[in-house]
């Protein structure tokens, strides 16, 4: 696959108190995770990369990346209040938005009734289908239940010609990663193209670590991945 | 300035004096200028312009109905630029440690207690209304009258559920009245002489002011 370059961080440096955040590393189009321990700069590493924040030193230099969208764990995004006023809003296909979303005929219920999955999915299916250049999402399987999680994951897997930065610390369903990234105390990494760099990461989550003890790589870190090497393990 | 006790009796005095009088008003400006460090209190031109539009519309207003408005601009402007600089040097923690310092660990804890909930809400607030305005922007629409309410709502709703899940937290964790609390203060001799002196400003604006005459025409503004 010819990867061509989305967004380049060079010697980006942001300090806040006694924390301070080092960033350097091209996300060209895909799916990008980054993963890390709560606190160690992610959240604040996804707003530099949506210009958000910026940096105290350093440069970032957007390749043909024009369009960014930041989704955070929160629902900031809501500006009307019904699903059908909020999907129009995204001034793209409403009424796609809204069958991609499983919200079909609930157009004029009150977004502020609906569950945080159901709120997450219309955010998400109108960002998916709103034509941005590179999509961050920040957490966004916080709160969810494993079927909206599963939703989201295969959402993203739908839409991997954009380039997708997904940060989270939890890996329990993923969709298919392309490039893996950790934060550690503000450091940010490149761990390698997954699945070859499974096997050089140094601080793997315990389900990884467990998998490449037992002399199994898993073949990528989605769901299924992670299932066809846990049926692998011998008896 | 470093004792939250010292920081708040200079509030209040200098707020007094620049309350009571003009003199008093340019001799807080004064201290401010000379004892805080400018910068935390009034971080860039906006922030600078944002504390000065209240001043002038109760300026201009005061103008409009025969009151000297000038006056009351700069001592309105003084009042406020000391509260923005209390605010700015705030750490968490201190309304808890004055509270119960002043009135022990019944109501002291608990006035504390709700002080630091609600600066806590505040900054949350802040950040929330940056947030929602980034977010809003990013998707392609502008923030216009139209969308205040939904916007609001959400705010508003998520403030609610902060305060839900703190006063859940609270509970399990067995508050019910009052707490125990050991607040410790550092007071370096750069506080109590910036506190002498603020005390010296209140004295001397009640005594060379125009307080009594400012307070009777306050009352007919």
């Amino acid at each position: 696959m010819q990867i061509t370059p989305c967004i380049r961080l060079e010697g980006v440096t942001q300090k806040k108190g006694s924390f301070t955040l080092h960033a350097d590393g091209e996300f060209a189009s895909g799916v990008h995770l980054i993963t890390g321990p709560v606190g160690s700069g992610k959240t604040s590493l996804g707003e530099i990369l949506a210009g958000i924040q910026k940096p105290d030193q350093g440069s970032i230099h957007w390749n043909g990346t024009r369009r960014v969208m930041l989704l955070q764990d929160t629902s900031y995004h809501i500006s009307t209040m019904t699903v059908k006023e909020e999907a129009a809003s995204w001034h793209g296909d409403s009424t796609r938005i809204i069958a991609l979303a499983g919200l079909t005929g609930k157009e004029n219920t009150d977004l502020f009734t609906l569950s945080r999955g159901e709120l997450r999915r219309l955010e998400l299916a109108a960002i998916l289908t709103g034509g941005f250049d590179l999509i961050i999402l920040d957490e966004p399987y916080a709160g969810l239940d494993i079927e909206a999680r599963t939703w989201v994951s295969q959402m993203i897997e739908s839409h991997t010609n954009q380039g997708v930065i997904l940060i989270s610390h939890d890996i329990t369903t993923l969709p298919t990663i392309d490039m893996l990234w950790e934060m550690q105390e503000g450091v940010l990494s490149l761990i390698g193209s997954v699945p070859g760099a499974l096997t050089n990461w140094n601080r793997p989550p315990p389900i990884i670590r467990y998998l490449l003890n037992q002399g199994i790589c898993p073949g990528g870190l989605s769901r299924l991945d992670l299932e066809e090497a846990l049926c692998r393990i011998p008896e | 300035m470093q004792d939250p006790r010292i920081r708040l009796l200079i509030t209040a005095t200098l707020s007094g004096a620049a309350w009571s009088s003009l003199t008093g008003a340019m001799l807080a400006l004064l201290w401010w200028a000379l004892f805080c460090r400018a910068r935390t209190s009034i971080r860039s031109f906006p922030s600078l312009i944002l504390i000065l539009i209240v001043p002038a519309v109760m300026g201009l207003a005061a103008i409009w109905s025969g009151e000297n408005g000038i006056s009351y601009f700069i001592r309105i402007t003084a009042v406020l630029i000391i509260a923005s600089w209390m605010y700015a040097e705030r750490y968490p923690g201190e309304l808890l440690d004055v509270g119960v310092w002043l009135l022990g660990t019944k109501t002291g804890f608990d006035l504390g207690l709700i002080g630091e909930l609600s600066m806590s809400a505040l900054e949350v607030l802040s950040r929330e209304t940056e947030r929602v305005s980034v977010a809003i922007r990013q998707k392609g629409s502008r923030i216009t009258p139209w969308i205040i309410p939904a916007v609001f709502s959400g705010i508003v709703i998520r403030q609610l559920q902060l305060a839900q899940e703190r006063a859940t937290l609270l509970t399990l964790r067995g508050y019910t009245k009052g707490g125990m609390h050991c607040p410790s203060f550092t007071s370096p001799p750069e506080d109590w002489i910036a506190g002498a002196f603020s005390c010296a400003i209140f004295l001397f604006s009640l005594i060379a002011g125009d307080f009594f005459m400012i307070s009777g025409s306050t009352l007919i503004v």
